[in-house]
């Protein structure tokens, strides 16, 4: 008999066999990928509201009065010189302006890389700071607290914080860095996880509006089923393009056989044609020429998209006769497009504009994937949807990992106890999915406890989560695992609901101010913040009850049904 | 896209709309299934209310998805679209789920 004589001859015939194998590989890969992909969808999750949660993260800047800011021009002169000063020859500098609205940080945000080192020698270190845009003085640790912000945060779901992002060759060919790797592994995984589990699901239809409260594994389900049917067209474009948002790493020999490999590309070619950035950067010429006046080049952007904010200017070898300039207007009105303009840094020549919907097809197929996966023009509704379909996609890999636990629970007869690895993925699925979230907490709870002058104070808000994250497993490991779930819940609703209370004993950005204008202006961005822990905090608060009060319940009715049945008996 | 005079309480409109259109047509497509039916109704469909109430409930989709990109353009609609879809179709199953286990307590 040939293979698909079985096949069709086995229970439920090819479909049934078929059906069977997407099965095994949705559970096995579920459960692999299952920690990892939490971890990208809960801290990239955040990354929909990063400039939020930065604002959260420096109290000192969102309490100031809002001072008569200087204009961009004079902000960008300054933060350039400053740039200039401190790192004299910079080969980058960029520059992140604070514009109105949800994307205002409160500073201009400079970054800058060192001129190429000579021959064999390391490079120096870059300059990185920030420039009050009010004062145009350097804001130093003295003034505002140093902190990762939401952007630490949000980049861990693809840097991994931890481990180094570095480019790595293995046995002459030239691999991406080791978090692109593993976080794209993980991501292919969740594709075949959404696409076997669309197979495996036998009543997509059916089933479609159903929530069956209360019923073990058929309810644990249904909630995984609901968490990625409803938002089903966000995890398969959240997952796509997530993927694809990489080509040339994943896929790197195309680029190999068109550009060359190391140090032989020439990125400015290969940026421009696969990207449609940065065409007109030029080689360094080698002859000093003074920066031209940014005023006039900012008013002429300015004038370019009268409804944008200007955000972004870079500069690609600023004192250099061969020099660049690009502007670029904020993204948030602008669906998928990343119009700018360059100049010539000397002389303020116009090189060329580039309008939002020009340039490759490719590049802008990638730029529309980028905007949705990130969703830089999405509004305050749009926002929460994503922040909530996000979450969502949390809960739909958290009641995976919880029903691969289940199922194989309620298959244990009597008292039979569990074997090493079911116990032993029961206590890390705690760990995993609620103490991740306490270690998020411990994050925004280390911001506020650590003092503010504190040496390398943004990298222990890091490691104070993760040593958090570590003492969650520690817990899990020496807790019985159901009573574990109920302690680490609890303890998540407790950090939560204080995060709000710890606020306002530490900073002058209270709920009492930021909602009711005691004391300094109202300001709804840093109230969302208080109020969505403490919303958090009710949820998780809210589950911990209701389980432990049906708890209490099943022992009274057991103490309650044995004692009637030794009544029976005398 | 919207005519540029139209004011952000206008596209504001749209979207409530669009929202409450969701809502009709998930209910509207839950009332099609005969589970879903009974327990709102306690009866079963006839073959021709199923088709019309589940035709009715499609269309109030499609109407919904044409706000949403008449008004906000293709691509910002149709991403404002999906994310109202999720939000409506959790508000039904959460209203479904909580109404049958009410009826389920009268019933004992």
């Amino acid at each position: 008999m040939t293979r698909q004589q079985t096949d069709s001859a086995g229970p439920g015939g090819f479909h049934g066999a078929f059906r069977q194998s997407m099965s095994w590989l949705h559970t096995w890969l579920g459960l692999l990928a299952g920690l990892i992909l939490y971890f990208m969808f809960v801290t990239g999750t955040t990354g929909y509201a990063h400039h939020e949660i930065t604002r959260w993260m420096t109290p000192e800047l969102a309490a100031a009065p809002p001072g008569e800011r200087r204009s961009p021009a004079e902000q960008a002169e300054a933060a350039l010189a400053l740039a200039l000063q401190r790192n004299p020859g910079a080969r980058l500098v960029y520059l992140t302006l604070p514009v109105p609205g949800r994307e205002d940080t409160g500073y201009v945000n400079i970054y800058s890389e060192p001129p190429a080192a000579a021959e064999g020698k390391e490079p120096r270190e870059g300059f990185e700071g920030k420039l009050d845009p009010v004062t145009l003085k350097e804001l130093t640790a003295g003034d505002v607290r140093e902190t990762g912000g939401g952007e630490t945060l949000y980049a861990m779901h693809y840097n991994l914080h931890y481990i180094p992002f570095t480019n790595i060759s293995l046995f002459g060919v030239d691999l991406p860095a080791w978090p692109t790797l593993i976080v794209g592994a993980a991501t292919m995984f969740m594709l075949i996880a959404i696409v076997t589990g669309i197979v495996v699901h036998k009543k997509i239809f059916a089933d479609f509006f159903t929530f069956r409260l209360g019923k073990g594994q058929r309810s644990w389900l249904d909630a995984h089923n609901l968490s990625s049917v409803m938002a089903l067209p966000f995890m398969l474009m959240i997952t796509y393009s997530g993927l694809i948002m990489y080509p040339f790493d994943y896929m790197p020999a195309p680029k190999a056989v068109a550009y060359g490999r190391g140090e032989a590309v020439d990125t400015a070619v290969f940026d421009c044609e696969a990207y449609n950035y940065w065409c007109d950067r030029r080689e360094a010429a080698g002859a000093p020429a003074a920066v031209a006046h940014l005023g006039p080049m900012i008013a002429r952007a300015q004038s370019e998209y009268p409804d944008d904010a200007i955000k972004w200017i870079d500069f690609h070898n600023p004192g250099d006769r061969n020099g660049t300039i690009t502007i670029w207007p904020s993204a948030a009105q602008r669906f998928g497009e990343y119009p700018y303009i360059t100049f010539d840094a000397a002389t303020g020549e116009v090189l060329r504009i580039r309008g939002g919907r020009e340039g490759d097809p490719v590049g802008r197929t990638g730029e529309v994937l980028l905007a949705l996966h990130e969703g830089h023009f999405a509004g305050p509704l749009l926002r929460w949807l994503y922040l909530g379909t996000g979450a969502m996609g949390a809960a739909m890999v958290a009641t995976g990992l919880v029903l691969w636990t289940v199922k194989r629970r309620q298959k244990l007869k009597g008292n039979t106890p569990a074997d090493f690895g079911l116990a032993f993925v029961e206590r890390t699925n705690v760990a995993v999915v609620a103490g991740l979230l306490i270690a998020v907490a411990a994050c925004f709870w280390a911001n506020r406890l650590l003092p503010v002058g504190m040496d390398g104070r943004a990298e222990w808000e890091v490691h104070a989560m993760f040593i958090a994250w570590g003492l969650t497993f520690l817990h899990a490991a020496l807790r019985p695992a159901r009573r574990a779930w109920i302690e680490q819940i609890a303890v998540l609703a407790v950090v939560l609901a204080g995060l709000p209370v710890l606020n306002a004993l530490t900073t002058e950005i209270h709920l009492g101010r930021t909602l009711f204008g005691i004391g300094g202006n109202t300001d709804w961005v840093l109230a969302s913040f208080d109020l969505t822990m403490l919303g958090l905090a009710l949820l998780f608060g809210g589950a911990v009850v209701r389980v432990q009060r049906r708890q209490i319940e099943a022992r009274n009715y057991r103490q309650e049904t044995e004692a009637l049945a030794s009544d029976g008996m005398t | 896209m919207l005519h540029p005079d139209t004011n952000r309480t206008g596209r504001t409109q749209m979207t409530f709309a669009a929202v409450l259109l969701c809502l009709l047509g998930f209910i509207s497509i839950a009332l099609g299934m005969e589970k879903h039916h009974r327990t709102l109704l306690g009866t079963n469909p006839s073959k021709s209310v199923a088709l019309l109430v589940r035709v009715a409930g499609w269309s109030a989709l499609a109407v919904a998805v044409t706000l949403c990109v008449s008004t906000f353009g293709a691509g910002y609609g149709l991403v404002l679209f999906n994310g109202l879809l999720t939000v409506a179709g959790l508000s039904v199953v959460a209203f479904l789920s909580s109404w049958s286990s009410r009826q389920r307590v009268v019933r004992r």
